[in-house]
């Protein structure tokens, strides 16, 4: 029997160590890939505007305009999806009957389930017409005649990304000890001012929220390349098509054998994705936990 | 009234309204998603077999069907669930028991750093490491891209139920004079089957739903499935590269493909749900 277990527990050991394998494999692989191209370029090839592979030699691989594009959409979208989730959290903790309350959770319990390409889909045939018949493109000089812009990907993206953020505000909004909502309630306030204190308390967790919104914003790859239009803009007009790093690589990475250096710029970009993704990720989760930490504190 | 009651009553109104207003929303998005996946995805899905068996039809003629893709999914999400929790469950074991162990850490950041990693980014490093050297895409390279994918979640998962027991079971273990393996092999993990079979559920629901890990690494054979190690395709993969095209009968298939697939999710998000009671996403 000892021996057994013992054996097992080899087993477990050994298994975890190729896990930790893995992750070191997708580091190491994506730096030795992109480390040609990052010597040749150095830092332009984050800060040049210009990307041009079939220049002649090795081509010219500067990722300013996607990464700006990557940066924006991740903004807008993590601003849609903090809104509404603050907004329908407070609602649902405020003011919304039981049955309505219930409706909330089943539909958002129904998004987080849907498969993203599923909202890309629904994105390129429902939200991208939309903003063509809007007329939306006519605010912008480049607008997009498709409808598929910088808007449209960061709304898709906001949408999908909903459930997630109000999932973790939902659960600090819960963890307030009871005490302060009796305390709230028993001063008269009304809805509104539970919410501004309530909120008040568990704002480190928003912001948490956020944060972990955008680590994932910034690496979503279908909603965005179906949604926004692929092309080299500077993307300060929202209704123009812009580029994103992923939807870069997702449009450029099948080709990429063609050209001498695509493969290894392209390396690099999804490098640079897993470190933002990354570095944000972290940032937000290592919030939420003290948040947490912080509320059961106040709470004893 | 006074005033500045008036006031509060008419702010607390503007407040409801507005959240309510994005509660809406939500439910809106949410039903206009299921209902355009019904509407436009139905047609195509009450072909009945031979959506499900046949290939795509030409460019600008038949429908056709999804076959040798489903077959592709099915197989692919199959390969990743099993080598997923094939890692995760024990890493989530280690996780839980030996917390605080060097080994143990080092899987808590790669855990953390695959979980992070944007999927495209685990499909080129697949395509980098299988596809380059086996010189094409196959079934196998989108397996275990997927597989990585999944990974992070059913570990996580494992995790969080075994941390989830009470401590009072550990110390009955323990007075029976178990020592702490035995007690984790023998008492805790079999008691807590739901919890590792909920977090293979979802290793395998994720597998399914993602798209981005598999577009350099399938290929894209939609017409028949060829075998493991031959080019290959998904759902995910069909809906991606047939939702832009101008051929209307293609279309149609990928809304058809929009529907199959939410249908798969959502009853592998539902048994989830049952089986866990309540799941953290």
């Amino acid at each position: 029997m000892r021996k057994s277990i013992d054996a097992i527990y080899l087993a477990v050991a050994s298994t975890t160590a190729i896990v930790v394998a893995v992750a070191a494999t997708i580091v190491l692989a994506l730096s030795m890939e992109s480390a040609d191209v990052l010597a040749r370029e150095g830092l332009s090839f984050v800060l040049s505007p210009l990307w041009s592979p079939s220049e002649e030699g090795y081509g010219s691989y500067g990722i300013a305009l996607p990464l700006a594009g990557t940066l924006v959409v991740g903004a807008l979208a993590t601003s849609i999806a903090v809104a509404l989730s603050v907004a329908t959290v407070v609602y649902l903790h405020e003011y919304a009957p039981r049955q309505v309350r219930e409706a909330v959770s089943v539909a958002m319990f129904a998004m987080a389930a849907l498969p993203t390409v599923v909202f890309g889909m629904w994105g390129l045939s429902a939200v991208a017409p939309l903003v063509r018949e809007a007329g939306l493109g006519a605010l912008c000089a480049r607008g997009s005649p498709t409808g598929q812009s910088v808007f449209t990907a960061a709304l898709v993206v906001g949408l999908m990304l909903t459930p997630y953020a109000s999932s973790v505000v939902s659960a600090a909004y819960d963890a307030v000890p009871f005490t302060y909502v009796e305390a709230l309630h028993s001063l008269g306030a009304l809805g509104f001012e539970r919410a501004r204190v309530l909120l008040g308390m568990v704002k480190r967790s928003v912001a948490a929220a956020a944060l972990l919104s955008f680590g994932r914003a910034v690496g979503e790859t279908t909603i965005v390349a179906l949604t926004i239009g692929s092309a080299f803009n500077p993307p300060l007009c929202p209704f123009e098509p812009a580029h994103t790093v992923s939807s870069l690589i997702a449009s450029q990475y099948g080709n990429a054998f063609l050209y001498p250096g695509l493969t290894s710029a392209l390396s690099a970009a999804a490098l640079l994705l897993l470190a933002t993704s990354a570095v944000t990720t972290t940032l937000g989760s290592r919030i939420a936990r003290a948040a947490a930490v912080a509320a059961r504190g106040e709470g004893a | 009234m006074k005033p500045r009651s008036i006031r509060r009553k008419l702010a607390d109104r503007a407040v409801h309204l507005l959240t309510a207003a994005s509660a809406l929303a939500i439910l809106g998005v949410v039903g206009h998603i299921l209902l355009s996946a019904v509407v436009e995805g139905l047609p195509a899905l009450l072909l009945g077999a031979s959506f499900l068996l046949e290939p795509p039809g030409p460019p600008g003629g038949d429908v056709g069907g999804v076959g040798p893709s489903l077959a592709g999914t099915l197989v692919t999400v199959a390969i990743a669930t099993l080598a997923s929790a094939a890692l995760g469950i024990p890493a989530g074991v280690m996780l839980s028991e030996e917390r605080g162990s060097p080994l143990a850490k080092a899987a808590e950041k790669a855990v953390e750093l695959i979980a992070e990693s944007p999927s495209i980014v685990v499909g080129l490093v697949v395509f980098t490491l299988l596809v380059v050297p086996m010189r094409r895409p196959s079934a196998l390279a989108a397996a275990v891209s997927l597989g990585v994918v999944a990974l992070p979640y059913v570990a996580a998962q494992v995790r969080e139920s075994l941390a989830a027991i009470p401590l009072a079971y550990r110390e009955a273990a323990f007075s029976l004079g178990l020592r702490k393996w035995e007690a984790v092999f023998l008492v805790l993990l079999p008691m807590n089957a739901r919890g590792v079979a909920t977090a293979v559920l979802l290793g395998s629901m994720r597998a399914l739903g993602e798209t981005a890990p598999v577009l350099f690494t399938a290929g894209a054979a939609f017409h028949a499935f060829y075998g493991i190690d031959k080019p290959s395709s998904t759902l995910s993969l069909l809906i991606f590269l047939f939702a832009g095209t101008p051929y209307e009968n293609w279309r149609r298939l990928a809304w058809g493909a929009v529907l199959l697939l939410t249908l798969l999710s959502a009853s592998l998000a539902f048994a989830t749900r049952r089986l866990a009671g309540r799941v953290r996403m």
